[in-house]
């Protein structure tokens, strides 16, 4: 969200991200196994964000995400007591999603030195956890957009120039303190980024490699979920123009190089990211 | 120093990925796996599924198109042969003397004789019942025909195609291997027939369902001690959720296999000790054949499959290395399009 870890003082930073996700290929592991329902997850996520330049060393983020979740399968016979006989069921869930608040605070910088960035912040549980399927019936937390569990997030990036280039690397977690008013726990998250970038006059991009270590759920208050948490690894393209002095926008094209999941879980091999930000001195 | 922040920044996300916060504390338990499906695509209505006792061989009926097929299954499977019998072949049976296959005609009131040496059809005997819904193999010369249209049973007598009307009730059929005793499920009980004397005399009964059953698949254990009987209610689908077994000899209740749905159909290993069900319902995860064991009547094992399964269409090989059933997967029949809603295919699962 902050670009290259700037913080300026009196800068109002807006953006703007579109991302999209298409899970239908489900792994065991590492192993590709059959798709028996012919099971499929649209995920995408339009994100709304500000950064505000408290002073040349601190900056307030928020973050405020749309989320959309489609999950279609066809059931077999005996599969839903709802539908018995089976055949095509879809779940929908869409709304504001869980809010975050970020306190960001740029560590004094000594030439030659990399910027280093210090960031802790709150996901709030503002995101709905009560969406129901066709029948009235709740479906799995895990399709749904909210988690009811007020979390701490907590991140560290530093970057440096050098010669053409900036390399950056992040490390960003969100723990998850309590079960929601279901009972359910998501599990905690570790977020890896190392980034290479070419910030260009007009047109910018660069290559990131992301790893997302997720621990498993936990359901009804202390019962392990199946088919939960897991191992990621991601590599990025990113293709950036600046618009104007003040806009830029950028796709990134993240494509997994490594899945490992707990049991069988649906993946994607790509995802689609579009931001736009929106620079402004007050 | 620029590369100590770096190398301190990659040992701190090793480091944190570590620690308890980001270790799973505990591992649920794996039932069962997921293998590759290894399916012969078909899109057939299958009515009946038999093994060949000699010959790498399956057979199956194509109700809809009026065939049996032979599918080759030695390596990958493949129709090897299909032969065009007659209107909706309904049931089959292989004579003692492994040499033909018989084939019941629910459409046409006959039986179609098929030469298994060379996959031809050697003869045709009409019946003077309407709708034909199983017939058994006594002995080579000797089979007994039933029809939902008749309180009893006819026999007919091979080759000179004479039929008798006989006192066995009509329902799904079992001979024993010598060909002394015939065993009838029907909507409301079971029934052995003594056919030793030359006579036929009924010799025992189960105790009645205690509802108008339909017959999913009856089964013959190999060892001989019992029969496996998979009931559906079709009044309340939550009625039945096991299969049973009988003793053969007074057909006594031996063994109630609960599987939270009606049976669609039973195979057991030749040495009478894994029993293989396949449920009418799927659960949360999939369609799973369940495998028992026969002594303890336990849960032992558990066979994710492609889709619904099929009453009667599901089979062990001659080795016990493979059950082959009949899956219909999902997203094939969720429109009007003619013939999209009996959309078989063959499957074969490697058996633990």
């Amino acid at each position: 969200m902050l670009q290259y870890n700037a913080i300026v003082d009196g800068q109002l930073t807006i953006g703007t991200s579109y991302e999209y996700e298409f899970l239908t290929d489900p792994i065991y592991g590492t192993r590709s196994i059959p798709n028996v329902n012919r099971e499929r997850t649209n995920n995408t996520a339009t994100s709304f964000f500000v950064n505000y330049g408290l002073s040349d060393k601190f900056s307030l983020t928020l973050f405020v995400p749309y989320r959309s979740v489609t999950n279609e399968k066809v059931l077999f016979r005996g599969q839903n007591d709802d539908q018995y006989d089976g055949g095509k069921y879809i779940r929908h869930a869409s709304g504001v999603g869980d809010m975050a608040f970020m306190l960001n605070y740029a560590l004094p910088r000594f030439s030659k030195l990399p910027t280093i960035l210090l960031s802790a912040g709150v996901k709030l549980a503002n995101g709905s956890i009560d969406a129901t399927d066709k029948y009235g019936k709740r479906f799995s937390d895990n399709l749904q957009i909210g988690s009811g569990s007020v979390d701490p997030i907590v991140a560290l990036s530093l970057s440096q120039a050098y010669h053409n280039m900036i390399f950056s690397a992040e490390a960003f977690t969100r723990i998850t303190m309590r079960e929601n008013i279901y009972g359910y726990k998501y599990g905690n998250e570790l977020h890896g980024i190392l980034a290479a970038d070419y910030p260009g006059a007009l047109f910018y991009g660069g290559l990131r490699l992301s790893y997302l270590l997720a621990t498993r759920d936990h359901y009804e208050y202390g019962k392990i979920t199946r088919e939960r948490g897991g191992t990621w690894l991601y590599l990025a393209p990113r293709l950036g123009i600046k618009v104007w002095d003040s806009l830029d926008f950028d796709i990134s094209l993240p494509f997994a190089v490594y899945q490992n999941v707990n049991e069988s879980q649906l993946t994607s091999s790509y995802q689609i990211q579009i931001n736009t930000t929106y620079h402004l001195a007050l | 120093m620029k590369r100590y922040i770096l190398y301190m920044m990659f040992a701190l996300v090793a480091g944190v990925s570590h620690c308890d916060l980001y270790v799973n504390s505990d591992e649920p338990r794996d039932y069962y796996e997921f293998p590759d499906f290894d399916i012969l695509t078909l899109g057939k209505n299958i009515s009946d599924m038999i093994m060949d006792p000699q010959q790498p061989y399956l057979y199956l009926t194509d109700y809809g198109n009026n065939a049996v097929l032979r599918v080759d299954i030695d390596g990958e499977m493949k129709v090897d042969r299909t032969l065009i019998l007659g209107s909706h072949p309904i049931a089959m049976d292989v004579t003692p003397d492994q040499r033909s296959l018989i084939v019941g005609l629910y459409g046409e009131s006959s039986l179609a004789i098929v030469d298994l040496a060379n996959f031809t059809i050697a003869d045709k005997v009409p019946v003077s019942l309407v709708g034909i819904n199983d017939f058994v193999c006594a002995s080579n010369s000797r089979l007994f025909v039933s029809a939902h249209t008749e309180p009893n049973v006819v026999s007919l007598t091979l080759p000179e195609k004479v039929e008798q009307d006989e006192i066995i009730r009509s329902g799904e059929l079992l001979a024993s291997p010598d060909g002394n005793k015939i065993f009838v499920a029907s909507t409301n009980i079971l029934q052995k027939y003594d056919l030793s004397s030359g006579f036929i005399t009924q010799e025992a009964w189960s105790a009645p369902f205690g509802f108008q059953a339909k017959i999913n698949d009856f089964v013959y254990g190999p060892n001989g001690e019992h029969v496996f009987l998979c009931l559906a209610d079709q009044d309340d689908r939550t009625n039945v959720r096991d299969v049973l077994a009988f003793s053969t000899t007074d057909l006594t209740l031996t063994g109630n296999f609960e599987i939270k749905s009606a049976g669609m159909g039973v195979a057991v290993s030749k040495d009478g000790k894994r029993v293989f069900v396949a449920p009418t319902e799927a659960d949360a995860a999939g369609v799973f054949i369940v495998e028992f064991d026969a002594e303890t009547k336990l849960e032992k094992d558990y066979y994710l499959v492609a889709g619904n399964l099929k009453a009667k269409c599901i089979v062990i090989d001659q080795n016990d290395q493979y059950l082959y059933v009949a899956v219909n997967t999902p997203g094939d029949n969720d429109s009007f399009e003619p013939y999209n809603n009996n959309s078989f295919d063959l499957q074969r699962i490697i058996l633990h």
